[in-house]
């Protein structure tokens, strides 16, 4: 796993769970959106040892709209927890906040939502390509700094680990002023330290 | 049908320290095997878990 200038390249064995996100993160590459996976699946993706019902995907609304909703229905896709179609409409206005699975199933699902923090659009901006050796395919996700110090903020025990898993596997490669800064302004300074302390 | 006092509830609260102490252990022991050894190594254990 080598991270470098905001790129990432990964050779591992991928699970289906990967499988899953590349061929999602590809449907919204083809139709033009812009898009950056946040939260507990970076952590999964590079190495943390647990699975989950959910991948969160962050949307710049600018690239986004009921077209397109309608075309990502039709590769096979259903809303699992917005099943009328004014109900959909109604989310697209506000944070989007619509969680797709695969027709048949309900988990994995994938959150789309808009930014609402200033967080969120810079990890939008800042985003990292992750390139896979024996892949083709890509995809993006956010910043580590940005999701060491999220993760902390959201606070549970699970977000506790996987901000450690994050920050010992990069600790060499990420940039300490950025984390700290971030860590500052999240008001999670005191955690940060118990994590270092770890 | 078992009582609880509040010695078993101290017991208990310790109990839990002591698990979640020995899990961050283990996270970041983990974290540094990833860090450490080839993806292709870890990985093949990961997908082990994720798709149980």
């Amino acid at each position: 796993m080598r991270l470098d200038s905001g790129s990432l390249v990964l050779d591992k064995e991928l699970s289906d769970l990967d499988l899953k996100v590349l061929e999602f993160s590809q449907l919204l590459e083809e139709l033009e959106v812009d898009y950056v996976i946040v939260s507990g699946y970076v952590a999964i993706l590079t190495g943390r040892s647990r699975g989950t019902e959910d991948v969160d995907f962050l949307i710049s609304p600018e690239t986004f709209d009921k077209q397109k909703f309608d075309e990502i229905l039709e590769e096979g896709y259903w809303a699992v927890d917005a099943t009328e179609k004014s109900e959909v409409e109604e989310r697209m206005d506000d944070d989007l906040s619509i969680r797709l699975a695969e027709e048949g199933e309900v988990i994995p699902n994938f959150e789309l939502f808009y930014p609402a923090t200033s967080y969120d659009r810079k990890s939008l901006e800042d985003k990292i390509t992750v390139n896979f050796e024996a892949e083709e395919r890509k995809l993006f996700i956010s910043p580590i700094e940005l999701q060491i110090s999220y993760k902390l903020y959201l606070g549970s025990e699970k977000d506790f680990e996987d901000a450690l898993h994050l920050y010992t596997v990069f600790k060499d490669e990420i940039n300490d002023q950025k984390l700290q800064k971030t860590s500052k302004q999240m008001n999670v300074h005191d955690k940060f330290k118990r994590l270092r302390e770890t | 049908m078992y009582m609880t006092n509040s010695k078993d509830l101290e017991k208990l609260e310790r109990k839990q320290e002591k698990n979640k102490k020995q899990r961050r252990k283990f996270v970041k022991k983990w974290a540094e095997y990833v860090k450490n050894n080839p993806d292709k190594d870890w990985s093949k254990q990961q997908k082990t878990v994720v798709e149980q």
